[in-house]
C-alpha cells in the first residue's frame, strides 16, 4: 500500500514526521473492531433446540458476521409462518427445513444414482413422476397402451397410500405392476425385454419420489416413525443377507441395504444436526419447539448451507 | 441523501450522444390452434370424442380450449405433454365463460365464440410488435441517453393510507380516470433522436420554463404537509421499494412538469444535469390511443361490451409497447467486474443492503435480472437497455404524467372540504372519505369536472364504508358490496374469495409438468406497510416502511418482520370481520387452511412467500 498521498506533519518534539492519515485509518479500524465486538457481545449465545446453544463468536469464526446472521434470521423469519400453537410451530419448522434441504438431497441422490438432475427434480413433483413414467412406458412397446397408463396410475396411488412401507418397498409395488403389465400385453418373458437402463432409472426416480413424499412429515413423532421404519427394514435385510450369503451368495450383497435410507440421509449436515436436536428436545425431553428457537435453528441452517457453498467454491477454485 | 430511482442509485456513466436506429420486430406468423374441449373424463375435437388421456397422442402444433379449467384438466391428465392454451386466458376481454361437465357442449360453445369473435383475436405480443413497428417508422432513431429514462423512477402512484373507514356519518367516494395512460400519451415528448445532455449545476427558479426532458434533481427543504403525508417517493432496498425519507435531501430524476409540481412543495430544487431535447413530438401512438378510446365508446354505446373491453385491453398495451427491451447475456470472470457493470449500467449497488450481494434472492429473476454462477464465471442475464428494441422515454414520461395528474387531484381533494381523508390511490383511481354533511357540496364541486371524455375522471362509487388492504385489494360497501378488487385471486364474482387454485405449467427438460398452486391472500400480502391507530381521527393508518439513507439494514428488517407479525394478521382479521358482517363468509381458506393442508398431505411452504404447491 502506498502512503505517498498521506498527510505528514512535522512534530519537532519527536524530531520526525507523523502520518496523520495513518493514525486516522488506525482509529477507524479500531472503531470498527469495537463495533463488531459490541455486536457479537449483544448477540451472545444463540439458543438452539435441546437446550443447546452456539456462540455468536463461533459463528463469526466460521465466516458469518453479525450482519449476515441478521439477514439469515430475516430469511428464517419469512420462511416460517406466524403459527402459535406448539404443534403448528413444529410442523412449520419441519416443513421449512424439508423444503430447504430437499434440493440438496435430490442433487446428491441424482449424483449417487447416476440420474440427470432435471429428471430427479421432475420426480419430486406429484405429476412429474407420472410424466416420467408415461415417457418411459411410451418407449416400451408392451407398455405404450393408454390402459397401461391407467393401471399404473392406480398402482402409484396404491403405493403412495401404503404409508407403512418404506419408499424402497413402495417402488417394489410399482415395479411388479410394470412387469405384470408387460407380461399381460407382450406375453411371457416380456418383462425381461424391458429396457434395463430405462427401468433402472425409472425405479430410482420412483424411489426418490416416494422418499420425498414420506419426508412430508408434520411432527417429530411422524419423523421418528419413518426413521424406525427404515431401521427395522435394515435390521430385517441384514438378517436376510446373512442367510443369503451362506446359501447362494450375491453379486451385490448390500444392494437393498444401499437403498434403504430415507431422504434425510442425503440432507446436508447442518440440517441433520438440527433435526437431531429437535428430535432430542421433543421426543426425549418432551419439550415443544419454541418459535424463536426454531427461527435460530433455521437461520443456522441457512448459514451452514452458505458455508457449504463457499467451501465448495473454494475447493473448485483450488482444483483449477 | 435519499435516492429515488428504479434501483439503488442513478447510473454513473456519462450518457453518450451516439445515435442508434430503432429496430423493428419481425411480425410473428399467426398461429391458429386446433380447437379442443374437455370435461373430467373426455375430450372433444372436430374429429369426435376421446378419452382425456388420449390428448398426448393428438397430432398438431397447438391446441386451445374455451376455459382455463379445461386446459387444467387436460394438463393434469396428461403430464409431460404441452398443455393446451385457454381462450379466456388469451383474450381476457371475451365475455365470461362457464365450464360445463360435458365436453361436447364445451366444444360447441368454443366454436360459437370463435365464430363470433375470431376475426378480432390478436395476441398481445403481435399487437405490441405491430405498434412498435409504427413507432420505429415514426421516430426512427434514439440516442444512448434514452437509458437514463430506464433507470429513473418508473412506477405510478400506488399506495394505501387507511386500513378501514367505518366511522358513522361518513361516506367514501371513489374517483376513476378515464383512460389514464392513453390520455397521458397525448402530451408532447422530447424527440428521442435529438436528446442532449446539459449541465445545469444550479437551483431552478420558480416559474422557470424548462425544455422537455429528464432532470437530475436534488429536492431540499420540504415545505408541504401534503407530500409529507402522501409521500410519493420510493427508495430501493433489497428488491423492495420503500418510502424515501424526506427528512434529508432527495436525489431523483424528474421531468420538467414534475419539477413545476414539486416546486410548490419543496423550498429548493437543485438540478445537476439534464437530458433534454429542444424539439418536441407527439407520441407516435397518440392518435391510435384516441382511436381506441373512440371505438370503445362506440362499442359501449351499442351495448357490445366484449369489443369495448377489447379496445380497453389494447389501449393498455399501447403505452407499454415501446418499453420491451430484449435480453442481454454477458459473462464476467469475477464478481467485482459483474458488480461494476450492474452499477454503471443499471444503478444496482450489489453491496448496498444485502450481504449476499450478487446472489441476493431479488437478483435471481424477480426484477428481470438473473445472475448465475457457471464454471466459466458469472453469467448476467439483464435487459438490453441500450439496444434499438425499446425507447424508454415514452413510457417513462407517460407514467410520470399519470403520477402528477393523480397527485394534483389528491392535493385538490385533500383541500376540498374539512376532515377529508384520502384512503387509497392506485394509478388512475382515488378513494377518499368525508363527513356526510359535506358530501353534497363536494359532489357538486367534483361533478363539474367529471365527464366521460378521455383523461377526465368519473365518480365511480359512493359508499358508506371501505376496507383497503393494499393496492389492488379493496372493498367498498354500504349494506352490501358496491365495488371490490382482489388482485391475484380469481374470485369469479365472489367478493370474499380469499384464495384461488392455479395450475401452472413448468417445463423441465422436454417434459411439461403441471403444478397446482394455491394463492392465498395472507401469503401474497406485502409486509412493507405498518398499521398504526390514530386516536385523533379514530382510524388505523397504513404507512410504508421508511428507508433513511445510511439506515442499518437491521432496522429495516426488524420493521418488515414486525409488519409481517402484526399488520398482515390485522388486515386478514379486518377482511374476515367485513366478510362476516356482510353475511357472505367466503373465507374457507383462511379458516380451514389447516384442513386444506392436511387433505393435501403437506403444509404450505411459505418460502417464496406466495404460492403453495401441491
Amino acid at each position: 500500500m502506498s502512503y505517498d498521498t498521506d498527510m505528514l506533519v512535522w512534530v519537532s518534539d519527536l524530531d520526525e514526521y507523523i502520518n496523520i492519515d495513518a493514525i486516522s485509518r488506525n482509529n477507524e479500524h479500531e472503531a470498527e473492531e469495537e463495533a463488531l465486538e459490541a455486536e457479537l457481545e449483544r448477540l451472545g449465545d444463540i439458543a438452539l433446540f435441546s437446550r443447546k446453544s452456539i456462540s455468536s463468536r463461533t459463528i463469526y469464526s466460521r465466516g458469518v458476521g453479525p450482519e449476515q446472521w441478521r439477514w439469515m434470521k430475516h430469511r428464517a423469519e419469512t420462511s416460517l409462518s406466524q403459527d402459535n400453537t406448539p404443534a403448528e410451530v413444529e410442523a412449520d419448522f419441519l416443513n421449512a427445513i424439508m423444503t430447504l434441504a430437499r434440493r440438496y438431497a435430490v442433487a446428491r441422490y441424482a449424483r449417487l444414482e447416476d440420474l440427470s438432475f432435471s429428471s430427479a427434480i421432475t420426480a419430486t413433483f406429484p405429476h412429474g413422476i407420472r410424466a416420467l413414467l408415461y415417457q418411459f412406458m411410451t418407449g416400451e412397446q408392451s407398455l405404450s397402451d393408454i390402459s397401461c397408463r391407467n393401471t399404473i396410475q392406480k398402482t402409484l396411488h396404491y403405493a403412495a397410500s401404503s404409508s407403512k412401507l418404506t419408499a424402497y418397498d413402495q417402488v417394489g409395488l410399482v415395479q411388479r405392476s410394470l412387469h405384470e403389465l408387460a407380461i399381460d400385453v407382450g406375453g411371457a418373458n416380456a418383462d425381461q425385454r424391458l429396457n434395463k437402463d430405462g427401468m433402472r432409472r425409472i425405479l430410482s426416480l420412483l424411489r426418490l419420489h416416494f422418499s420425498v413424499r414420506e419426508c412430508q412429515v408434520q411432527s417429530v413423532s411422524e419423523l421418528q416413525e419413518m426413521n424406525l421404519r427404515y431401521k427395522q427394514a435394515r435390521i430385517a435385510t441384514e438378517g436376510a443377507l446373512d442367510a443369503e450369503r451362506r446359501v447362494t451368495g450375491s453379486k451385490i450383497r448390500n444392494w437393498r441395504m444401499r437403498s434403504l435410507h430415507p431422504l434425510t440421509f442425503y440432507f446436508p449436515y447442518c440440517v441433520r444436526n438440527s433435526l437431531s436436536r429437535l428430535i432430542s428436545q421433543v421426543a426425549e425431553c418432551d419439550i415443544s419447539p419454541e418459535p424463536n428457537i426454531a427461527t435460530n435453528e433455521l437461520a443456522l441452517i441457512y448459514c451452514g448451507i452458505e458455508l457449504m457453498k463457499r467451501s465448495a467454491k473454494e475447493k473448485a477454485d483450488r482444483s483449477e | 441523501m435519499s435516492e429515488t430511482f428504479r434501483f439503488h442509485a442513478p447510473t454513473n456513466i456519462a450518457p453518450g450522444d451516439f445515435i442508434r436506429r430503432l429496430s423493428k420486430r419481425e411480425p410473428k406468423r399467426a398461429v391458429h390452434p386446433n380447437l379442443v374441449a374437455a370435461d373430467s373424463v373426455s375430450l372433444t375435437n372436430a374429429q369426435g370424442q376421446w378419452p382425456i388421456e388420449s390428448y398426448a397422442d393428438f397430432v398438431g402444433d397447438s391446441f386451445m380450449t374455451l376455459t382455463r379449467k379445461e386446459a387444467d384438466l387436460i394438463a393434469l391428465a396428461n403430464p409431460g405433454t404441452r398443455p393446451p392454451l385457454a381462450l379466456e386466458a388469451l383474450y381476457p376481454w371475451l365475455p365470461p365463460q362457464v365450464y360445463m361437465e360435458n365436453s361436447r357442449k364445451n366444444f360447441a360453445a368454443l366454436k360459437a365464440l370463435v365464430n363470433q369473435y375470431g376475426n378480432h383475436f390478436v395476441s398481445p405480443a403481435a399487437y405490441c410488435d405491430k405498434m412498435w413497428n409504427k413507432v420505429c417508422n415514426s421516430v426512427r432513431m434514439k440516442t444512448d441517453m434514452d437509458v437514463r429514462f430506464y433507470t429513473a423512477w418508473h412506477l405510478p402512484v400506488q399506495d394505501t393510507y387507511i386500513l378501514e373507514e367505518k366511522r358513522p356519518n361518513r361516506s367514501v367516494v371513489a374517483l376513476d380516470y378515464n383512460a389514464m395512460y392513453p390520455s397521458c400519451m397525448q402530451q408532447e415528448f422530447p424527440r428521442p433522436s435529438k436528446m442532449r445532455r446539459v449541465v445545469y449545476d444550479r437551483e431552478i427558479k420558480a416559474g422557470e420554463i424548462l425544455p422537455a426532458g429528464l432532470y437530475r434533481c436534488k429536492l431540499q427543504s420540504l415545505t408541504s404537509d401534503f407530500i409529507r403525508k402522501y409521500n410519493p417517493f420510493r427508495s430501493f432496498f433489497a428488491g423492495r421499494h420503500l418510502r424515501a425519507a424526506l427528512t434529508e435531501s432527495l436525489s431523483v430524476d424528474l421531468h420538467e412538469f414534475e419539477i413545476a409540481f414539486f416546486q410548490r412543495h419543496f423550498g429548493q430544487i437543485y438540478v445537476s444535469d439534464a437530458v433534454i431535447s429542444d424539439q418536441r413530438i407527439p407520441h407516435p401512438l397518440a392518435r391510435e390511443a384516441k382511436r381506441c378510446f373512440a371505438r370503445r365508446a362506440h362499442f359501449l354505446s351499442h351495448g357490445n361490451k366484449a369489443l369495448a373491453d377489447r379496445e380497453k385491453f389494447l389501449s393498455t398495451l399501447l403505452s407499454s409497447c415501446t418499453h420491451r427491451p430484449g435480453r442481454l447475456r454477458r459473462r464476467f470472470s469475477s464478481p467485482s467486474s459483474a458488480e461494476k457493470c450492474l452499477r454503471e449500467n443499471f444503478g444496482i449497488v450489489a453491496d448496498a443492503d444485502d450481504p449476499a450481494r450478487l446472489f441476493a434472492p431479488w437478483l435471481q429473476g424477480r426484477k428481470a435480472f438473473v445472475i448465475t454462477e457457471t464454471a466459466e464465471g458469472l453469467l448476467c442475464d439483464t435487459p438490453d437497455v441500450a439496444s434499438g428494441h425499446a425507447c424508454f422515454v415514452f413510457n417513462q414520461r407517460v407514467i410520470a404524467r399519470s403520477r402528477i395528474v393523480l397527485l394534483e387531484m389528491m392535493e385538490k381533494i385533500s383541500q376540498i372540504a374539512p376532515d377529508v381523508e384520502i384512503c387509497y390511490a392506485n394509478v388512475d383511481s382515488i378513494h377518499f372519505s368525508l363527513p356526510d354533511h359535506h358530501l353534497n357540496l363536494v359532489m357538486d364541486a367534483l361533478r363539474s369536472g367529471a365527464s366521460a371524455r378521455m383523461g377526465d375522471y368519473k365518480i365511480d362509487a359512493i359508499a358508506k364504508g371501505g376496507l383497503w388492504l393494499e393496492p389492488g385489494r379493496y372493498w367498498l360497501y354500504s349494506d352490501e358490496i358496491i365495488k371490490f378488487r382482489n388482485r391475484s385471486i380469481r374470485h369469479y364474482g365472489s367478493a370474499f374469495t380469499d384464495h384461488s387454485i392455479h395450475v401452472v405449467n413448468r417445463q423441465i427438460g422436454d417434459l411439461h409438468i403441471p403444478v397446482r398452486l394455491t394463492i392465498c391472500m395472507d401469503r401474497s400480502m406485502t409486509d412493507m406497510r405498518s398499521i398504526e391507530y390514530d386516536p385523533v381521527a379514530g382510524l388505523e393508518r397504513q404507512r410504508l416502511v421508511e428507508l433513511e439513507h445510511r439506515a442499518s439494514p437491521s432496522i429495516i428488517l426488524s420493521a418488515l418482520e414486525r409488519n409481517r407479525k402484526q399488520s398482515i394478521p390485522r388486515r386478514i382479521q379486518a377482511f374476515r370481520t367485513l366478510a362476516a358482517s356482510l353475511g357472505t363468509v367466503g373465507t374457507r381458506c383462511l379458516e380451514t387452511q389447516q384442513n386444506c393442508q392436511s387433505q393435501l398431505g403437506r403444509k404450505s411452504p411459505p418460502i417464496g412467500g406466495v404460492f403453495e404447491e401441491h
